[in-house]
C-alpha cells in the first residue's frame, strides 16, 4: 500500500499583492492501496484482486496552474509457453500435387420472381447509435396505402407504443376530472353519452414514435408525454369555465358558452 | 488396388526386415551381403495453461479547480488489463540416410536397407482471462475558474485470452544401393514413416461489467472545457491449433552392368560363375502414414459493458464568435466502444513425397518391383463464440463529435491441406 500526500505552496500570483489573501494551495494525493499495478502469481497464472489507483488533484486559487498527465494501469498477465522449441527440422521438398480438373460450373438457377411490393411500403430506417448520437431512433410512420389521405382511421387503429399510450392514459382522466368538478344540470333531453365512444374519438392522434434507445431518449420522451398532459389539463379547465358555473361576466362569456355548447353538439341555450 | 499396394509393401518390408534382421541380431552377415537398418522413434507431448483473473480493478482520477482561472489538467490515461497467453508446441525432425555400394565382383551379393521413422506429438494449450468489474473514473470539476481546461481522457478495460497449440514434424528418408557384377544379387529397400499429431487449443475471455466514466463539471466557469474522451471495453479470445508434417522418402537401386563391371569382363560365361546364377532382383517399398487432428475453440463473453461520458456547464455560458446564441462546447469529441470478439482457427498440413528408382544392367536379366503407399487422415475442428450482453454507451451534455459502437464478432476457420507425390522409375 502506498499512500502519499504532497502539499505544495506556490508563490502568490503577481496580480494579488494583498498579503492577507489566502495562499494558493495545490494538493495532489496519490493513493494506491492493495496490490501493485502488476502482479503475477504461480506459473502461468496471474491473479489480481481489487487493485485501486486513485489520483486526486485539487487546485485552489492558483490561476494558470497546470498539472501533469495521469496514467493509471492495472494489469494481470498470465502466460506460459512450452519449453524451448527444438531446432527446426529440414524442410522437406514441396510435393508436387496435381490439381484435379475443375468440375463444370453448375448452371445458375433462374432467379425467382421478385414478390410484389407495395409502392408505399417504406424501407425501414436504420439508425445506428453512432449516427444518432444519443437521440432516439424514430420508427417509420405508418403509411396509408389504400385509404384516402384524409381518412384518419389507420392512425387511430395503429397500435401506439407503450410510452405514448401511457401518456394518453394520463391525459384522459384529467379531462374527466374537470367535467366532474363542474357538472352540468341534468336535463331530460340531454342524455349522457357513453364514455367509450368519446374515448375512442380521443384515441391517440399523435404520431407514434419508436421505442427509446437508451435512458437519455427515454428521459426525453417522458418529458414530451408530460407536456401533452398539461395541454389537456388546460383545455379541460377552459371547458369547465365555459360550460358550467355561475354566469359569466357579461355577454361575451355567454356567447362563448353558446359556441362551446354548439361545438359539443348539444342544444343551444338561450342567453340570460 | 489398395490391397495390392499393401501386399507389395508388406512383402517388400518383410523382405527387408528378414534381410536386415541378422544385422540387428548382431549376427555376422553372410559374405557378399550388406544390411542396414534404421529406426527412429519420436514421442512428444506439450501442454500449457495460462490463467489471468482480475477482479475489481479501479482507476480514479479526480481533478478539482477552484478559483483558478485558466488552470489546466493533463491527460488522463486509465486502463485495466487482464491477459492470458498460452502456447504449446512440438517440433521434430528426423533424417535417415543409408547407402550401400557394390564390391565390383562379377557376382552380386545381397543388399538390404530398412528405414522406419515414427513420430507422435501431442500439444494442448488453454488460456483463460477473467475480468470482473473493472472501473475507470475520470472526474474534472471547475468552479469559478474561467478558461480552465482538462486534457484528453483515455479509458480502457480489456480482457484477452490467446492460446495456440501446434506440432511440426519432418521426416526425410534416403536410401541408395549400388551393386556391380553381371548376374545375381538381391537389393531391397523398405521405408516407413508414421506421423501422429494432435493439437488442441482453447481460449476463453470473460469480461463482466466493465465501466468507464468520464464526467466534467464546470460551474461559473465560462470557457472551461474538457478534452476528447475515448472509452473502450473489449473482450477478445483467440485460439489456434495446427499441425504440419512433411515426409520425404527417396530410394534408388542400381545393379549390374556398366559402369561398375561390364559384362565383357566376366566372359566367356559370366552367369555360370555366379551362385546363384539368377537374374538381379530389386525391390523397393515405401509407406508413409499421416494422422493429424487439430481442434480449436475460442469463446468471448462480455456482459454489461458501459461507457458514460458527460459534460455539465452550469452558469458558464460562453457564446461562439460566429453564433452569439450558440454556446461554446465545453466538452471535446467522444468515442465509445464495446467490443467482443472470438477468433478460432484449426488446420493441418501434410506433404508426402515418395521417389523410387531402379536401374538394373548385367547379363542375366532383372526382376524389379516398387511399391509406394501413402495414407493421410486429417481432422480439423474450430469453433468461435462471441456473446455480448447489454452493452451501453451514454453521452450527454455539451460535447463535440460523438462516435459510439457495440460490436460482437466471431470468426472461425478450419481446414486441411495435403499433398502427395509419388514417383517411380525402372530401367
Amino acid at each position: 500500500m502506498l499512500v502519499g500526500a504532497t502539499a505544495m505552496s506556490a508563490t502568490a500570483p503577481v496580480a494579488r499583492a494583498d498579503l492577507s489573501a489566502p495562499q494558493p494551495v495545490s494538493v495532489q494525493v496519490v493513493i494506491t492501496p492493495g496490490d501493485a499495478g502488476d502482479a503475477a502469481a504461480g506459473t502461468g497464472a496471474a491473479a489480481q484482486t481489487g487493485p485501486v489507483n486513485v489520483n486526486v488533484q485539487v487546485v485552489i486559487d492558483s490561476p494558470g496552474a497546470v498539472t501533469g498527465p495521469v496514467t493509471q494501469t492495472n494489469s494481470a498477465t498470465g502466460g506460459m509457453v512450452a519449453p524451448t522449441t527444438p531446432p527446426t527440422p529440414p524442410t522437406p521438398g514441396t510435393p508436387v500435387v496435381q490439381t484435379p480438373p475443375t468440375p463444370p460450373t453448375p448452371a445458375t438457377p433462374p432467379t425467382p420472381p421478385t414478390p410484389a411490393t407495395f409502392a408505399a411500403s417504406p424501407a425501414p430506417r436504420t439508425v445506428s447509435a453512432a449516427s444518432t448520437g444519443g437521440t432516439a431512433p424514430v420508427a417509420p410512420a405508418p403509411k396509408q396505402t389504400s385509404h384516402a389521405p384524409r381518412h384518419r382511421a389507420p392512425h387511430r387503429s395503429a397500435p401506439a407504443p407503450a410510452h405514448v399510450a401511457a401518456a394518453n392514459t394520463t391525459a384522459a382522466p384529467l379531462i374527466t376530472t374537470a367535467s366532474a368538478i363542474a357538472p352540468r344540470p341534468a336535463t331530460t333531453a340531454r342524455t349522457a353519452r357513453p364514455a367509450a365512444p368519446r374515448a375512442t374519438r380521443r384515441a391517440p392522434a399523435r404520431r407514434p414514435t419508436g421505442p427509446p434507445a437508451h435512458r437519455l431518449a427515454d428521459f426525453t420522451q417522458e418529458g414530451a408525454a408530460a407536456g401533452g398532459g398539461g395541454t389537456a389539463l388546460f383545455l379541460a379547465l377552459v371547458l369547465a369555465f365555459l360550460l358550467a358555473g355561475p354566469a359569466g361576466p357579461g355577454e361575451p362569456v355567454a356567447a362563448l358558452r353558446q359556441r362551446a355548447r354548439a361545438a359539443m353538439g348539444r342544444r343551444l341555450e338561450h342567453p340570460g | 488396388m489398395r490391397k495390392s499396394i499393401l501386399a507389395c509393401v508388406a512383402l517388400t518390408a518383410a523382405l527387408v526386415l528378414a534381410l536386415s534382421a541378422s544385422a540387428w541380431a548382431d549376427v555376422a552377415p553372410a559374405p557378399g551381403s550388406q544390411d542396414i537398418g534404421q529406426l527412429a522413434t519420436n514421442q512428444q507431448s506439450a501442454s500449457s495453461t495460462a490463467t489471468s483473473t482480475q477482479t475489481n480493478p479501479t482507476n480514479q482520477a479526480i481533478s478539482v479547480n477552484i478559483l483558478s482561472p485558466h488552470a489546466g489538467t493533463g491527460d488522463v490515461t486509465q486502463s485495466n488489463t487482464s491477459a492470458a497467453t498460452s502456447a504449446a508446441g512440438n517440433t521434430n525432425g528426423t533424417t535417415q540416410t543409408a547407402e550401400q555400394a557394390g564390391s565390383g565382383a562379377c557376382c552380386t551379393g545381397t543388399q538390404a536397407i530398412g528405414q522406419a521413422a515414427s513420430s507422435s506429438q501431442e500439444a494442448g494449450s488453454q488460456a483463460t482471462s477473467t475480468q470482473t468489474n473493472p472501473t475507470n473514473q475520470a472526474i474534472s470539476v471547475n468552479i469559478l475558474s474561467p478558461g480552465a481546461g482538462s486534457g484528453d481522457v483515455n479509458q480502457t478495460n480489456s480482457s484477452s485470452a490467446t492460446s495456440s497449440a501446434g506440432n511440426t514434424n519432418g521426416t526425410t528418408q534416403t536410401a541408395a544401393q549400388a551393386a556391380g557384377g553381371c548376374c545375381g544379387g538381391v537389393q531391397g529397400i523398405g521405408q516407413e514413416a508414421d506421423n501422429h499429431q494432435s493439437a488442441a487449443s482453447l481460449g476463453t475471455s470473460v469480461q463482466t461489467d466493465p465501466s468507464n466514466h468520464a464526467i466534467s463539471v464546470s460551474i461559473l466557469s465560462p470557457g472551461a472545457g474538457s478534452g476528447d474522451v475515448n472509452q473502450s471495453n473489449s473482450s477478445s479470445a483467440t485460439s489456434s491449433a495446427g499441425n504440419t508434417n512433411g515426409t520425404t522418402q527417396t530410394a534408388e537401386q542400381v545393379a549390374g552392368g556398366a559402369p561398375w563391371v561390364p559384362c565383357t569382363a566376366c566372359e566367356p560365361s559370366p552367369c555360370a560363375t555366379c551362385h546363384p546364377a539368377s537374374p538381379t532382383v530389386q525391390g523397393i517399398g515405401q509407406l508413409a502414414q499421416n494422422y493429424q487432428g487439430a481442434g480449436s475453440q475460442a469463446t468471448s463473453t462480455q456482459t454489461g459493458a458501459s461507457n458514460v461520458a458527460g459534460s455539465f456547464d452550469l452558469f458558464g455560458f460562453k457564446p461562439r464568435e460566429d453564433h452569439p446564441l450558440v454556446p461554446v462546447m465545453a466538452g471535446g469529441d467522444v468515442s465509445q466502444s464495446n467490443s467482443s470478439s472470438a477468433n478460432s482457427s484449426a488446420g493441418n498440413t501434410n506433404g508426402t513425397t515418395q521417389t523410387a528408382g531402379q536401374w538394373a544392367g548385367g547379363c542375366c536379366g532383372a526382376v524389379q518391383g516398387i511399391g509406394q503407399a501413402a495414407f493421410n487422415a486429417q481432422h480439423a475442428m474450430s469453433a468461435a463464440t462471441s456473446t455480448q450482453w447489454c452493452p451501453s454507451n451514454l453521452a450527454f451534455g455539451q460535447l463535440g463529435a460523438l462516435m459510439q459502437s457495440n460490436a460482437s464478432a466471431a470468426l472461425s476457420a478450419a481446414g486441411n491441406t495435403n499433398g502427395t507425390s509419388q514417383g517411380a522409375a525402372q530401367a
